[in-house]
């Protein structure tokens, strides 16, 4: 069997077949070994994958028909528990951690089907743009070895563009599924802020963040989607809302109105990239589209917003490594006291952007800033939010591109933090404004790197946005693979 | 007018609990600083009388009922402490008092 075969192809190949999910396991297994160069994952345990994938081949041929993922190989962003398996979200602080439980989106995925084979590398506590912060070194692209895979789920979009598994998960928080994938060529959604439990995944920005699924093709993350989505009771976020439907060969484009912020593309855009999407729209247009301009005015400051918003989060949520319950502990002199182990522990265990964020996060929220950074924030997020309510009255869908260059090379950025801030102009409204977003392959640079668009709706109106780009996605035909 | 001194980044690494190196000291102040005038840019946006948005998500959620439950066992919680006390079922962190 095809370590690229469609999720599709291969679930049917699974369910009607004999042996069929462990044939796909092992499948999945050597590619990674195949793949080992692009440093994509971080550990792996093929026993239990083998063992899970051996027990859905025990079941009956109706048995696995009821799974939507039977037998299916998924990796997983290492930010997401495993029950007694390593979860590092790409930290040194969390080199050695055993998480005692698993996620919601695990349970969900075995109960689906899925076979777990690995856990991918990403930026440390999903906070970069280009896995380069990764305390256990940068994943490469697949379709150029001196170009990031974007970040911060690198790791997710490099395997599954690389075609070792069909699906992987990530999580995004400020695009952190949406711009890998246009960087390494395949499908990647953020669904609704609610729509996803968040119970098990190592927390960055909490009301931003979101998990979600790289695929190759929109039907194939829809039904990902589909399986994890859904309330919990371990995640007081979490939201019922009406299920989300996977698109029939029956998505069209008649109609549908998409919006286009032409005066947010109109600079800071790699001239190929803004080509592309505009081709992308009159494909769109020509399908039965109707393009209309609307305006997000405060889109523009959305990256200001988003970096105080996310980083006072952070400083937050990163509080509890305190070398105690668990994590890095540094190695202290006999008459250290607490605070001293505090300090130690956490200036070892943390790198650099790690502690950049933590600082910026610690001084907007401190007495005296609070005002004129955090709550000016809050109060510029509101604006975003009803920019995209105003615009939604009139369209269906936003579309733009997922990033403003294709995949920039390996320390190229590295050492312009706000740089590579700016890799997210495209993606950190959509968190702002908890919306489900969508990026999806749109063409070829002329360095013959991918580019990606991206499709943003309404809350909790993920069937409408996953017809739209499937709609898409059939009249553009079959993406292009990375040579191997 | 600059956001940082050199005393002020100190202070605000000991809210945080990291303890800056000498050379990453300047470093970090010096990237906060750029970040910081680039997120000046935010003062130029009128916000009178918008209210913030702490979370997307506008709806009441309903309470819970306040049972008792199953939570994570002892053994667990201290199965991945760097230092504890597993026969007492108690983390062990250096003195917080002087000595």
């Amino acid at each position: 069997m095809s370590t690229t075969a469609s999720l599709e192809t291969l679930r049917a190949t699974v369910v009607e077949g004999t042996g069929e999910a462990v044939r796909a396991c092992d499948a999945a297994l050597a590619a990674l070994d195949r793949l080992a160069s692009l440093n994509a994952v971080i550990s792996r345990d093929d026993e239990r994958a083998r063992r899970d994938a051996a027990a859905i081949d025990a079941m009956t041929p109706e048995a696995r028909a009821a799974l939507p993922l039977a037998g299916v190989p998924v990796a997983l962003k290492d930010n997401l528990c495993v029950q007694g398996g390593q979860t590092t979200a790409g930290s040194r602080m969390l080199a050695d951690f055993v998480a005692p439980y698993d996620a919601t989106v695990v349970t969900r995925l075995r109960a689906a089907g899925a076979v777990i084979v690995a856990k991918t590398n990403c930026d440390e506590f999903a906070m970069g743009s280009s896995n380069e912060s990764s305390a256990f070194g940068p994943v490469l692209n697949p379709w150029a070895s001196d170009r990031t895979p974007g970040g911060s789920s690198g790791g997710s979009a490099a395997v599954v563009a690389a075609g070792a598994v069909p699906i992987a998960l990530g999580s995004d928080t400020g695009g952190s599924i949406r711009q890998p994938a246009a960087l390494c060529g395949v499908v990647g959604l953020k669904p609704t802020y609610g729509r996803v439990s968040r119970y098990g995944l190592i927390a960055y920005g909490s009301s931003l963040d979101q998990i979600g699924p790289f695929a190759h093709t929109v039907r194939d993350a829809a039904i990902t989607v589909s399986a994890i989505a859904g309330v919990d009771a371990a995640d007081a976020t979490s939201v019922e809302a009406s299920p989300i439907a996977v698109p029939g060969a029956d998505a069209s484009l008649d109609g549908i109105r998409i919006g286009v912020p032409r005066a947010l593309l109109a600079e800071g855009v790699q001239p190929e990239v803004a080509g592309a999407v505009e081709r992308a729209l009159a494909l769109c247009a020509e399908r039965g589209a109707v393009l209309v301009d609307v305006e997000l005015p405060h889109t523009r400051y959305a990256v200001p917003t988003y970096y105080l918003v996310a980083t006072a989060e952070a400083s937050a949520n990163l509080a509890r490594y305190d070398g105690v319950r668990y994590g890095h502990r540094a190695t202290l002199e006999r008459d250290a006291d607490l605070t001293a182990m505090y300090e130690t522990s956490r200036s070892e265990g943390f790198g650099a952007e790690v502690q950049r964020r933590i600082l910026l996060g610690t001084y907007v929220l401190s007495a005296g800033y609070y005002d004129a950074y955090y709550r000016k924030a809050q109060q510029v997020r509101t604006l975003i939010r009803r920019d995209y309510s105003t615009a939604f009255a009139k369209v269906d869908a936003v579309a733009m591109p997922t990033s403003p260059t294709t995949a920039f090379r390996l320390g190229e950025r590295v050492d312009d933090p706000l740089q590579m801030y700016l890799a997210d102009v495209f993606t950190v409204s959509a968190n702002l404004a908890g919306l489900p977003a969508i990026s999806l392959p749109c063409g070829l640079d002329g360095d013959g790197l991918p580019i990606g668009l991206q499709f943003t709706g309404p809350a909790f109106e993920e069937s409408r946005l996953l017809s739209i780009a499937a709609a898409y996605e059939d009249a553009r035909g079959p993406a292009p693979r990375p040579v191997s | 007018m600059p956001h940082f001194t050199a005393s002020q980044i100190d202070a605000v690494a000991a809210l945080a609990h990291l303890r800056l190196q000498p050379g990453q000291r300047e470093r970090l102040a010096a990237d906060l600083e750029r970040i910081l005038d680039y997120i000046d840019q935010l003062r130029d946006v009128n916000t009178d009388g918008v209210p913030a948005t702490a979370h997307v998500d506008d709806e009441a959620r309903p309470w819970r009922a306040d049972d008792v439950r199953p939570s994570l066992g002892i053994d667990d919680a201290l199965a991945n402490a760097p230092d504890a006390d597993r026969a007492a079922g108690t983390f062990r962190v250096p003195r917080v008092v002087g000595g």
